[in-house]
């Protein structure tokens, strides 16, 4: 017998399936045939009469109640997983490498705060979004929390550490282009350029392996709407790149490429090598020096004739000859500076001077400068200016006499740095020697004798002594020994007779420096009646003082003019040329290669390949044709104060990177070379 | 004629297939190209591909919404599963995209990933046993509602019942009410065991049916037509297992498939209110 062939019973048609609930007796079991027509309500209960059953679900609402009971579960997962809240329940993605270390160790707290302001104390906090401790940051205060040393705050979100401004002139600059282009109006960057979050660029939560600063060449493009297609086909030509970069020695490659080598012959009568590696050496980190020092590069050539240079004088003061002392002065003012006017006020001490007003008035009243010997005698205000000049130096001779040079550069220049590291080497018995020998053995004007210069005090010159003393002469035992200490108290020097007049002073041999300060410092000269200084070849510090005193004048300074002018001075400039821009004085040359500007260059991986090893590959000196042309070339190179910085190479050209610098090759995409950051330093001026 | 008509809709099946796989793949490369345009804009790609999965949840959702209001004057449920589907299979790609890896570290992210994982097997699952499924069930020969089922087992069994008993008391009757007692009664008055419940197999079918015909050489020509209709019933009874395990396939996966996702749903928002909230800024 087949299955169809046996009879079975059809379902009941008087079920209602989507009801909530269904009969809840057994529905014909064996010695039973039954079948509640009327079902249960809508509540469940049963319509019968007598016998009741109880109703249960139906299989819809079975089936409905157990999706409800999953959903129920899974949310309440959801919920409990919250309450039980911990520094890893909401983990989009695994921090970056340096980002885990911090935040994942034992130093870190904060955990989701220490990035997200929102995520502060607790999760409610999450959704308010006026939280007090968090409603003034964003995500970036909380990056520059601990990059703030690389990115300043106030330049962080602007577009490359830039101002708008800024950028525009280092774009006009780049393009050459100074007016209003169509480029201009092309569709503004999507982003705004003043307010770029870190978030921006650097993209967290992407894993141990990913990159935080790699950027696209196409992401640049968001911003600069002028397109490049690939580095060798349009990409700008570099204007000086990479010579524009800061310079503190003015090296003129030319001319000792091209002259001063060549000439130089050695023993065996051959010409030197014009070596590019004796110079720039190689650092330990494979990198090229900028420059080596001067002791190693330049003192074999220059040392002779720096020294020549730095020799000459540098005056602290001088003391003027006048015609007729006030009564104030009168009685100290030496005769030798008495009788007409002449002498001119250093540069040192006309600007120490100069702090006072009503000194500063009468000095700029003085013709010349400070020349008294350009003073009209007949012209009352100049004679009126030259009195108060007079007695401010004395003034001046007196406070470092009494109270030292250091005290006497902070009582009339207070806080200045400069001055005081140029007088600190500025002997107090220098200055109290010539302040005794000119003012305190002055005129005595009812003998009409002077003390003899040094007379009583143990720092007398020797120039001095060989006039004074004749050597020759037996010691007849009445000679005090002068280097004694009883020397100046056993001797009133205010009762010793003059025994020379200014007749005298002229025969006096008048001090050599050269000869008898070899190494240089601070001497008195009798015969001027000046406190000056004799520098010492290369690195003299008192010169480096003076320079960097005159660095911090104003350009148009005339006593800034005249210290730059000095012999001695002017020979550091002539290589320090930086040292005299405006900014911080800058002596030496930085020992790498900037690099916290767009550009960013690495020596050590091109010199992989041996015909980049040669220098000149990339680096061609411009050539220079004759000597005339060589001193042209030397002039080129220069910092001069409001010049740009310039060079003596070939300008390097694209193709010569491009070569090897293709999208298959070496690369050449716009982080290869560039770096967005610049730290918010300002961009440097371009020749 | 039939046969036109059956090629005519052949063609539109797979025409309608064609063009769904073809508009799938268009919306997924445009998709991509706007990815990769947020990219380069400096966007946010994870806010792009979690809106695009946002909304695919909440299209793959309005089917369920569909079902329940039927009387909207919107596409056939059929057209709706094969949006369903499509849209499903796009959340699948816009998922892999949005997430830095498929099951995600965090606790919450790693339950959620978890629940899109389910929901997606699920779904997958449900699109084989859709397809299986029904076949398998209209092979057989009777169809019952999955509500009334128990009711025809149970009508099995009092016809079982009835089979026996109306026989005369003759010594083959003794042989075959043995043989009832000891095995058949059991199995029909037995609800389905979870076992074949969640395995259909037709073993136990073939050894009842195989015992039974056992007997027939002991028996008179009316218990062996008795033992025949107990054979017939067994078979039935079989069917009807068979259908109740298939059909509690079916709603088993509707119901998981269903309540994952809408618990993936809920939990979905709030990683977007979190995710919107922490945004870099």
């Amino acid at each position: 017998m087949r299955r169809e062939d046996s009879e079975l019973p059809q379902a009941p048609k008087n079920d209602r399936p989507h009801d909530r609930y269904r009969c809840g007796l057994p529905c014909g079991g064996p010695g039973e045939s039954r079948n509640c027509p009327l079902g249960p309500t809508s509540s469940g209960a049963c319509r019968r009469e007598g016998t009741l059953c109880n109703p249960v679900l139906s299989a819809s609402r079975r089936q409905r109640r157990r999706t409800l009971g999953l959903m129920s579960v899974g949310i309440m997962v959801m919920i409990v997983g919250f309450s039980v809240w911990d520094r890893d329940f909401a983990k989009p993605g695994e921090l970056s490498t340096p980002h885990a270390q911090i935040l994942t160790g034992q130093l870190s707290t904060t955990s989701c705060a220490a990035c997200h302001p929102q995520a502060e104390s607790s999760l409610a906090n999450w959704f308010q979004s006026g939280h007090a401790d968090s409603a003034a940051l964003v995500q970036t205060d909380r990056c520059l929390d601990c990059h703030h040393n690389r990115l300043p705050r106030d330049k962080a979100r602007l577009a490359h550490n830039q101002t708008r401004d800024a950028l525009r002139e280092l774009r006009d600059q780049n393009n050459r282009v100074t007016n209003v282009t169509w480029q201009h109006w092309l569709n503004s960057p999507a982003i705004e350029q003043d307010d770029i979050a870190c978030a921006t660029c650097h993209r967290e939560h992407g894993g141990a392996s990913a990159s935080l600063t790699s950027l696209s060449d196409a992401q640049c493009q968001t911003c600069h709407s002028q397109q490049f297609s690939s580095f060798a086909v349009d990409h700008p030509p570099w204007n000086q790149w990479p010579y524009r970069a800061s310079e503190s020695i003015a090296f003129d490659h030319a001319s000792h490429a091209q002259r001063h080598f060549p000439a130089k012959r050695d023993q065996q009568g051959n010409a030197s090598a014009f070596d590019c590696a004796a110079c720039h050496t190689k650092t330990a980190t494979g990198n090229f020096a900028r420059s080596s020092s001067y002791e190693q590069s330049c003192g074999d050539c220059h040392d002779r004739a720096l020294n020549q240079q730095t020799s000459e004088r540098l005056d602290l003061l001088v003391l003027p000859s006048l015609i007729d002392p006030s009564a104030r002065i009168a009685a100290r003012w030496p005769r030798a500076a008495t009788g007409f006017y002449d002498g001119k006020v250093g540069s040192l001490a006309r600007w120490l001077l100069g702090a006072d007003n009503k000194v500063n008035d009468a000095l700029a009243q003085l013709p010349g400068g400070g020349n008294f010997g350009l003073i009209n005698p007949n012209n009352a205000t100049d004679r009126d200016a030259a009195e108060t000049v007079a007695k401010a130096i004395f003034d001046l001779m007196e406070s470092m006499s009494t109270a030292g040079p250091m005290a006497t550069a902070e009582k009339y220049r207070p806080g200045d740095l400069a001055i005081k590291q140029l007088l600190q080497f500025l002997s107090p018995q220098l200055i109290e020697y010539s302040t005794s020998s000119w003012l305190n053995n002055s005129i005595d004007r009812q003998s009409n004798r002077i003390r003899p210069i040094g007379g009583g005090t143990p720092f007398r010159t020797a120039a001095a002594r060989t006039q004074d003393d004749d050597l020759l002469l037996e010691d007849d035992g009445s000679r005090v020994d002068e280097l004694s200490p009883s020397a100046s108290t056993t001797q009133d020097v205010l009762k010793q007779p003059l025994t020379r007049g200014n007749s005298n002073r002229r025969r006096a041999s008048r001090f050599d420096p050269l000869t008898m300060l070899g190494s240089g410092g601070w001497y008195v000269d009798d015969s001027r009646m000046a406190i000056s200084y004799r520098g010492n070849g290369h690195a003299d510090p008192v010169l480096k003082s003076a320079i960097e005193l005159a660095a911090g004048l104003a350009i148009d300074d005339p006593i800034r003019r005249e210290l730059l002018e000095t012999g001695s001075t002017s020979a550091c400039i002539q290589c320090h040329q930086m040292a005299i821009t405006p900014g911080p004085v800058q002596w030496n040359q930085s020992a790498a290669a900037k690099t916290d500007w767009f550009t960013k260059f690495e020596h050590s991986p091109h010199l992989n390949l041996p015909v980049l090893a040669d220098c000149t590959h990339c680096h061609q000196v411009r050539v220079v044709d004759s000597m005339d042309n060589a001193a042209a070339s030397m002039q080129t190179v220069s910092f001069a104060p409001g010049a740009s910085p310039s060079h003596d190479f070939e300008q390097l050209q694209r193709h010569t990177c491009a070569a090897c610098h293709t999208a298959n090759a070496a690369g050449d995409a716009c982080v290869k070379c560039h770096r967005y950051h610049t730290g918010g330093d300002s961009a440097p001026s371009r020749p | 004629m039939d046969a036109v008509q059956h090629q005519t809709l052949r063609w539109s099946l797979r025409n309608r297939r064609i063009g769904a796989i073809v508009a799938t793949l268009l919306v997924g490369l445009l998709w991509v190209a706007g990815a990769y345009w947020v990219r380069i804009t400096l966007g946010h790609p994870a806010i792009y591909s979690g809106a695009t999965l946002m909304t695919c949840l909440v299209g793959l959702m309005l089917i369920g919404l569909r079902r329940r209001v039927p009387i909207l004057p919107l596409w056939s449920v059929s057209t709706w599963v094969q949006i369903h589907l499509y849209t499903a299979v796009f959340a699948c790609v816009a998922f892999v995209a949005h997430v830095p890896s498929i099951v995600a570290n965090g606790k919450f992210e790693f339950g959620l990933s978890c629940l899109f994982l389910v929901v997606a097997a699920s779904g997958f699952y449900g699109l084989f046993i859709s397809r299986t499924g029904p076949k398998r069930l209209t092979a057989l020969s009777t169809q019952p509602r999955y509500d009334q089922i128990s009711w025809h087992r149970n009508q099995l069994a009092i016809a079982a019942h009835g089979a026996v008993n109306q026989l005369p008391e003759t010594a083959d009757r003794q042989v075959l009410q043995a043989y009832f007692d000891r095995s058949l009664q059991p199995y029909f008055d037995s609800p389905l065991s979870k076992r074949y419940l969640l395995l259909p197999t037709s073993a136990r079918r073939h050894q009842l049916l195989a015992e039974l015909a056992e007997h027939d050489r002991y028996l008179d020509p009316n218990v062996m037509a008795a033992s025949k209709r107990l054979s017939a019933l067994v078979r039935h009874r079989d069917d009807l297992d068979y259908q109740n395990a298939i059909q509690f396939r079916l709603r088993s996966w509707v119901v998981v498939h269903g309540a994952m996702s809408s618990v993936l749903f809920v939990w979905s928002i709030v990683h977007a209110g979190v995710a919107l909230r922490m945004l870099g800024g």
